[in-house]
């Protein structure tokens, strides 16, 4: 604990500027006893947001070790200051009182304390066991040095490509968009867009509840007099659609048509930008035999043609948006002095046609030419803070490698192994198994085929509520002697709950990390606090199950030279002893991670900045390019000639990672199809799933803080009134909502905080007591391998009491 | 939806605002709020004598005389938006029990206030109708916002109440345990150069540009100031850039 002490205290030394604030004295509704004990000063620094991919920046406010305040940051520019009721509260959830705080080893089925050291030498077993079937299942929560660490380990040390994040279950179907587009990962435009555009157009996206703070910076433009106009699609009625000019409710899966409707009235009213398409856009459709992201061309009358049934009226038809609403939308894409910004995050992605209907809404942008300037973009939000920096950038999937590379290319491997100064041909070239098929493999006996995977590690997530169809995923291998799970995580969930062995970690600021959000930019904080207990970092963890290994002599943690895959030099001399954690933070281990990972960022263009620069900085938007003047610039708008360094001078726009080698971007023909299950005599409504304001993910830090329990205490099932009636409910009786692969049971809401059409419930996945993830679809998009939250077939019926 | 200068046409509305508050008050007795139903649906269908109060968040699109609401006593309301030339009585309670009460509802001093009354779920429509000037009435006092008009109140502010309209009647949550975080205290006054001298301002002002919102005439007693007619407080009273976020402080 001294260590600790003296290590948390040259942290502190490291850091910003410290200030005495508030003076306490007699307070409060705080004890003022406590209060006093206080003590008078106050130390703030910098750290984004602990929760979505926002990527707020916060003020933290630490006395005696502890966080006791926290304050939008008015020198950020994602959020200018203010916060939304969860990063005003972020500082609690480091304090609930069940925390984590030994490693459990389940001994004769109960969780059992046991030292670190024990707990190390269980993960190197399961290692050793079969290093092929160990897999690594992490998140968009990773911090960057954290998912780089997982990754190497993974990859580069035991050889085993079963790595991936929950990542796959979020914004997969955004990146194969992106790829399948313009070849190149991540939005070309930034959030100045919401301050700049004329338009907001949602695309199933609920942003009032879950990127308040991007809400609030479009939406009160209008308190300062200026006039936006916002269009809300959604299957339901939400806050967002409170604020909206236009609500335009479509049937489940029915986007895909009215994309295709936009781009046939586009090509009906002459409207398209023809200067834009004729320089940069080619037409593409997927190969008849084997159909991939790069497509084959399509000729443009074949792509006119193919677009030929989308007329309004069909359109309306499926999806349930008026002939008007669809024209209105036609007449916005084309005028082309309308500035207009679309948004999607899960209601795109979540799909099983993500892929497809991520591409079209780049198509409908650049087919329009709504691409490239400030305010005039589309703009893919995540739900995780670091889903872009350390999932997507970091590239910790089952196919990738660090900085865009593939396991699957041989030029790829040969220079992460360079980097990593591994043997050549350490790294696997056969892609892993991707997040369903990781635990469909976990959760198939080993003597069976396909159920090699026999342990796997999850840090960061909570897969025994997020995972769908967990009947199918999940109960099989817990049952199975011959599986092991492994959980870090900083209290009980409904993952720990049926874990072999839990590792307690530190959380947020009680750790150094570096986030990645929706804009590309990457942030970093230094730790402020110290972990409670024997809670240790998740890369700690990584590296100190590595050195165990490479102290048993498991070769592939050795590097080409025989040092220690996470060899990093003492600057006195020796090797720094990053596996011990009493020496832990005598260095910037994070420094040295991100160093090593920044040679990996330059072949796609993104290139990062030193690890000193974000230290100074409320984050930068790669590429973040050196000048000569030795400063370092970032880029908010890529693949334009005003701002993109990358960009081929006189080219205006040039999407200079063309999946077509020709500096184009990819406008494709993607139908309309219905989805795998639809509403049916026996299950006859449509199930959504998501979130609500006062909750982030799976609840687990939220449900803690008694300000955003208090206000969202339970799961519900927003039900319409008229299936109510139909069904004699009225608001709080309880309901069954069944699908073919389970049941839940839980109160029914009538115009709550949304209303869905009739025919259609809405259930929020925070409660860890209404797991509605034994009733979701695992059907998942061919591309992406993302499954579907967001609609499936179900029945409600009225619970008898 | 910029904020309209004050003037008595502003004050009429917020009486009228007041008016209907208490009738809503005065119909909840109990904790039985419905927000969900449409109140005039209620009059819809042949109930013959029910005339519904025009709902107070429905009122600024409303014509004058639309309803009984006007025709209520407004004798009764007197007080309700005091004036800025009132005389200020400080000695109603303590400052530590002014702020005791103020911290009620925040996580630490800067916290945005929960929200301690039910609230409709999908629109914040009628947060400004009692919120944007302020209303005291009956001892309850609707502080106007210290801030600039966001348009998403519920960003930030929670419900203190759960928003679900039932008693909860499943398992008990496993995540309802305590929770140890000890937020920072309010500081408890300024400091002053000399006995005489105005107090600096203790506290960060962003986002609390508008200072009547607590020292206003419907602020807590101990925390009013003396002199609510002097307009411009940063004329004498100057802020701490050791505690702003700006050059020189943090």
């Amino acid at each position: 604990m001294t260590t600790d002490r003296r290590s948390f205290l040259k942290l502190a030394a490291l850091t910003a500027a410290t200030t005495a604030a508030s003076t306490a004295g007699a307070s409060s509704g705080i004890d003022p006893a406590l209060a006093k004990r206080m003590g008078p000063g106050v130390r703030w620094d910098k750290a984004p947001c602990r929760f979505c991919g926002t990527g707020c920046h916060v003020q933290v406010g630490v006395q005696n070790n502890k966080v006791v305040a926290i304050a939008g940051d008015v020198h950020a520019d994602v959020n200018k200051g203010l916060l939304c009721m969860k990063g005003y509260h972020v500082g609690l959830i480091l304090y609930g009182e069940d925390r984590l705080t030994k490693p459990l080893l389940r001994k004769n089925g109960e969780l059992t304390p046991v030292s670190w050291d024990e707990a190390l030498d269980v993960i190197a077993d399961r290692v050793e066991l079969d290093p092929k079937g160990f897999a690594f299942y992490g998140s968009g929560q990773w911090t960057i040095p954290e998912g780089y660490a997982a990754q190497k380990f993974m990859k580069g040390g035991i050889a085993s490509n079963h790595i991936d994040p929950n990542a796959r279950l979020c914004m997969a179907s955004a990146v194969t968009g992106f790829i399948a587009t313009y070849g190149v990962d991540e939005p070309n435009g930034c959030y100045q867009d919401l301050d700049d555009c004329d338009v907001i157009i949602t695309w199933g996206n609920n942003p009032a509840e879950m990127h308040p703070v991007l809400f609030s910076r479009f939406m009160d433009r209008r308190s300062r007099g200026e006039k936006i106009t916002l269009i809300d699609m959604s299957t339901r009625r939400t806050r967002t659609s409170a604020h909206a000019d236009h609500f335009l409710r479509f049937n489940p899966q029915s986007d895909l048509a009215i994309a295709n409707g936009i781009l046939h009235l586009l090509l009906r009213n002459d409207s398209w930008d023809k200067d834009f398409v004729e320089k940069h856009v080619n037409f593409r459709a997927l190969e008849a035999d084997k159909p991939s992201l790069k497509g084959e061309a399509m000729d443009f009358e074949a792509w006119k043609t193919a677009l030929d049934p989308y007329t309004p009226e069909y359109v309306s038809e499926i999806s349930g948006v008026s002939v008007e609403d669809l024209h209105m939308l036609a007449d916005l894409f084309g005028d082309r002095d309308k500035k207009i910004t679309s948004l999607w995050c899960m209601g795109a992605n979540q799909h099983t046609r993500g892929t497809a209907m991520n591409c079209l809404i780049h198509g409908v942008h650049l087919f329009s030419g709504h691409i490239g300037r400030p305010g005039d973009n589309p703009t893919s939000l995540t739900g995780q803070p670091s889903a872009c920096g350390t999932a997507r950038e970091v590239g910790t999937l089952a196919h990738a490698l660090p900085g865009g590379r593939l396991v699957a290319k041989e030029p790829h491997r040969t220079q992460s192994e360079e980097f990593w100064n591994v043997p050549a041909g350490r790294i696997d070239p056969k892609p892993g198994k991707h997040t369903v098929a990781m635990f469909k493999s976990w959760s198939t006996p080993k003597s069976e085929e396909g159920g090699n995977i026999h342990t796997i590690w999850v840090q960061v997530t909570n897969p025994g509520q997020t995972l769908p169809n967990r009947n199918l995923l999940m109960e099989p291998g817990v049952k199975d002697p011959d599986k092991f799970l492994i959980c870090s995580d900083v209290y009980p969930t409904a993952t720990t709950e049926i874990a072999d062995l839990v590792l307690p970690s530190s959380m947020w600021v009680e750790k150094s990390g570096v986030f990645g959000n929706s804009e590309r930019r990457t942030q970093q904080w230094f730790k402020q606090v110290d972990p409670p207990g024997q809670a240790r970092d998740d890369c700690w963890q990584i590296i100190a199950v590595a050195h165990k290994l490479f102290e048993r002599g498991f070769e592939g943690m050795k590097d080409k030279d025989g040092k220690f895959l996470f060899h990093m030099d003492n600057p006195n001399g020796g090797t720094f002893a990053n596996w011990d954690w009493n020496r832990y933070y005598d260095q910037n281990v994070d420094e040295h991670l991100f160093e090593e990972y920044r040679q990996f960022t330059r072949l796609k263009h993104k290139d990062l900045a030193p690890y000193s620069e974000y230290v100074k900085t409320r984050g930068l938007r790669w590429p973040v390019v050196e000048q000569p003047d030795g400063t370092w610039r970032e880029t908010r708008y890529r693949f334009a000639e005003f701002d993109d360094p990358y960009v081929k001078p006189g080219s205006t726009h040039d999407f200079y990672h063309s999946t077509t080698g020709d500096g184009r971007a990819q406008v494709w023909f993607r139908p309309y199809e219905a989805p795998p299950e639809v509403p049916d005599e026996e299950y006859p409504m449509w199930l959504c799933t998501g979130r609500v304001i006062e909750h982030w993910h799976s609840g687990t830090m939220t449900g803690r803080v008694p300000q955003l329990r208090g206000s969202m205490p339970a799961a519900y099932c927003e039900i319409n009134r008229q299936d109510a009636a139909n069904l004699g409910v009225s608001n709080g009786d309880m309901v069954v909502v069944e699908s073919r692969r389970g049941a839940v049971e839980l109160p029914a809401w009538i115009d709550g905080r949304g209303s869905p059409p009739p025919g259609t419930v809405f259930v929020p996945f925070f409660d860890e007591r209404v797991k509605i993830n034994f009733v979701t679809l695992h059907e998942h998009d061919p591309f992406s391998k993302q499954p579907d939250y967001k609609k499936c077939a179900v029945r409600v019926r009225r619970l008898e009491a | 939806m910029s904020s309209p200068p004050v003037n008595p046409l502003t004050v009429l509305l917020a009486v009228v605002f007041g008016v209907s508050l208490i009738g809503f008050l005065r119909g909840t007795d109990t904790n039985d709020y419905d927000f969900e139903t449409p109140l005039r649906d209620l009059a819809e269908g042949d109930h013959g004598v029910v005339r519904p109060a025009v709902p107070y968040w429905e009122m600024r699109n409303s014509p004058r005389g639309d309803g009984p609401v006007l025709a209520a006593d407004l004798a009764a309301l007197e007080g309700a938006v005091p004036s800025r030339t009132d005389a200020v009585d400080l000695t109603g309670t303590s400052k530590r029990e002014a702020l005791a009460d103020r911290a009620e509802h925040r996580a630490y001093f800067g916290a945005p206030p929960v929200i301690p009354h039910p609230v409709r779920q999908q629109t914040e429509a009628e947060c400004k109708a009692c919120h944007e000037n302020g209303v005291r009435i009956s001892g309850h006092q609707a502080p106007p916002y210290p801030h600039e008009a966001y348009v998403s109140c519920t960003q930030c502010h929670a419900m203190a109440e759960p928003a679900l309209p039932w008693e909860e009647t499943t398992p008990a949550d496993p995540r309802a345990v305590d929770n140890s975080f000890l937020g920072v205290a309010s500081p408890t006054e300024g400091e002053r150069w000399t006995g005489v001298a105005p107090p600096v301002i203790p506290h960060m002002t962003f986002m609390r540009e508008r200072c009547v919102s607590c020292h206003g005439p419907n602020g807590r007693d101990a925390m009013k100031s003396t002199h609510p007619d002097r307009q411009s407080c940063e004329q004498c009273h100057a802020a701490d850039a050791s505690i702003e976020q700006r050059p020189g402080g943090r």
